[in-house]
């Protein structure tokens, strides 16, 4: 583990020094996160100025939840975001590299290019948390405090999963690009919303097939005290963070199994 | 150090589907399957040099990329200094090290420094270690002179200097080249030829090469191993490969101005007139010698000039590979 760290220092500081290659890069990425975050943001303020409310959850409560699914997403860009180069990794070749040295290939995934747009993403999720939270009425408690903030690491945790777990399968199949968008529109367009408003069925299906409920329904019904809209047990709702660890720690073991159908393409 | 047994790789390839949800449609698409490596076996002492060679498409990548752990084998056995390569990856990553002609394995878009920087830290080289083999590396491959110049921006003889600087900088026992010396010049060549000389020679560096330059062989390597449509078809030194696919040596004669040369040919000698009026007399030397070649000659006709032919790798090759495509 500490061999691990090491490496990932060692790792970090290429992908740093590599970006710093590019620097132009850094605004360009950063303002383009916000703003695609701030249309995103419009809209759901839109939705909310027409109708007062969305499904029984007042506007504070929508804005809650749409933090929380910001800052689980900016904790995927943040640390799992390369994941999603599996495809580009697997089809240059570049993986005969990570094969090649004393240290884990995932790592060596996760820290090819250190990726600026993250700090947009940082940013705009701490905003929306700081101004949504003090205005839903929430009874706050330090373990709740806690429990949120391992949610929303845990609902990172999630997202990665699925994108490494996609991305895994570009070692044996050539065209997966397809699922990443998927994956990225589903969840950045429905995971905005508390899910009761697609029916019992419809959140039923967010929760157990395209597992969207984690990174934001969940925790934000939990946090805003409205457990009632879920469609299972309170306290199943609070054992939900584990999903994410275990959705990650499954992925990891998918990834390096399908890794063994690598092929390395060219002579 | 290296033993491979009954070695075999088949892909299974997909065929590629195109249009809507393709990605998902590509989960069913049809599958056949391309035997690369069939049943190679082989091993290789510690300090040796050994060639590989083969046509395009004839294995060696594959069989070098499971021996570097890169790929996994369908069926049969790969040790290497002990180690099966890609089930005990992270070790045996410390025992080789890799040349790739076609790709670099260093950190494109960084200088030089940075990449032999950060494989020093990944493979826990002291410090003084790594300044005393930057220092050796130095002395042939030059490599000071373009250490902070973005690998990107190197020319392809600078790149391939520092690709091999970086592949031997943890001091490997098994150094593996995939036609390292393609598209370079005749002086980048020569430094890399020397370079890996130097490291076999003095810290008995196993080397295994693939080339299409018969020259690199021809310098490097002592014992060749022919591979063809996935099979081994020679295993053995450069000398023998040479006498069983080239058995014929040919003395060419020019004669001189006036010469008759209606007599000459020698015993066990096939004749044949080149176009260019020289005579080539072609010989098994297993049943006559140069010198009996060429006394018959002079005693015939007045010869202006005359040279042996010795028999040429490339030639060797060429004929396998002829022979091959029929």
């Amino acid at each position: 583990m500490a061999d691990l760290l090491r490496d990932f220092r060692i790792l970090l500081r290429v992908a740093w020094l590599t970006e710093l290659e590019h620097k132009a890069n850094f605004f360009i990425s950063v303002i383009g996160a916000l703003a695609f975050n701030a249309g995103q943001l419009l809209f759901i303020g839109v939705l909310l100025n027409a109708f007062g409310s969305i499904a029984g959850w007042t506007p504070a409560e929508v804005m809650v939840l749409f933090g929380i699914r910001m800052a689980s997403h900016s904790m995927y860009a943040f640390f799992f975001r390369r994941v999603i180069d599996v495809d580009l990794v697997v089809h240059t070749g570049e993986f005969d590299r990570y094969l090649l040295r004393p240290t884990s290939p995932f790592l060596q995934l996760l820290t090819r290019r250190f990726n600026l747009q993250q700090f947009g993403d940082v940013i705009v999720a701490a905003a929306i948390l700081a101004v949504a939270l003090p205005k839903a009425s929430i009874t706050w408690h330090p373990l709740l405090a806690l429990w949120l903030v391992i949610a929303i690491g845990a609902g990172g945790m999630l997202e990665g999963a699925l994108q490494l777990a996609r991305g895994a399968l570009a070692f044996r199949l050539q065209n997966t690009q397809s699922l990443t968008a998927l994956i990225d529109t589903v969840f950045g367009t429905y995971g905005n919303f508390p899910l009761q408003i697609f029916g019992t069925l419809g959140s039923i299906l967010f929760t157990v097939v395209l597992p969207l409920a984690f990174v934001g329904w969940i925790p934000a019904a939990i946090v805003t005290g409205r457990t009632d809209s879920l469609w299972f047990p309170t306290w199943l709702a609070w054992l939900s963070p584990a999903v994410g660890v275990a959705g990650m720690a499954a992925a990891i073991f998918f990834f390096t199994r399908q890794s063994r159908h690598y092929s390395s393409p060219g002579s | 150090m290296i033993e491979v047994v009954e070695l075999v790789k088949e892909f299974r390839k997909p065929q590629p589907t195109t249009g809507r949800l393709a990605g998902v449609r590509q989960l069913w698409a049809p599958r056949r399957t391309v035997r690369a490596v069939d049943q190679v076996g082989f091993a290789v002492e510690r300090g040796e040099i050994v060639g590989y060679l083969g046509a395009n498409g004839a294995g060696k990548s594959t069989t070098i990329k499971m021996l570097t752990g890169i790929v996994v084998p369908t069926s049969g056995t790969v040790t290497v200094n002990g180690l099966v390569p890609w089930a005990n990856r992270k070790k045996h990553a410390y025992n080789i090290g890799v040349v790739f002609g076609q790709k670099t394995q260093l950190w494109f878009d960084l200088p030089l420094r940075v990449s032999l920087e950060t494989i020093r830290d990944l493979y826990r080289i002291g410090a003084a270690d790594y300044v005393s083999r930057i220092d050796e590396f130095d002395e042939v491959l030059q490599i000071k002179d373009f250490m902070d110049t973005p690998i990107r921006s190197l020319s392809l003889g600078q790149r391939m200097r520092g690709d091999l600087a970086g592949a031997m900088l943890h001091r490997p026992q098994v150094l593996y080249l995939d036609e390292p010396t393609v598209g370079l010049d005749v002086v980048a060549k020569q430094a890399l030829r020397d370079f890996i000389a130097e490291q076999n020679r003095v810290h008995s560096t196993t080397v295994m090469i693939t080339t299409h330059d018969m020259d690199d062989i021809e310098q490097l390597c002592r014992r060749i191993v022919l591979i063809d449509r996935g099979r081994v078809v020679y295993d053995g030194d450069l000398s023998s490969l040479k006498r069983r696919y080239l058995p014929f040596r040919e003395v060419v004669i020019t004669p001189g101005a006036n010469a008759d040369t209606a007599y000459i040919g020698a015993k066990h000698a096939d004749r044949l007139e080149n176009a260019d009026g020289t005579i080539s007399l072609r010989f098994d030397p297993e049943r006559t010698s140069a010198a009996a070649v060429i006394a018959q000659a002079a005693s015939t006709a007045d010869i202006a000039d005359l040279h042996v032919n010795e028999p040429k790798l490339e030639d060797v090759v060429r004929l396998i590979y002829a022979e091959a495509e029929r």
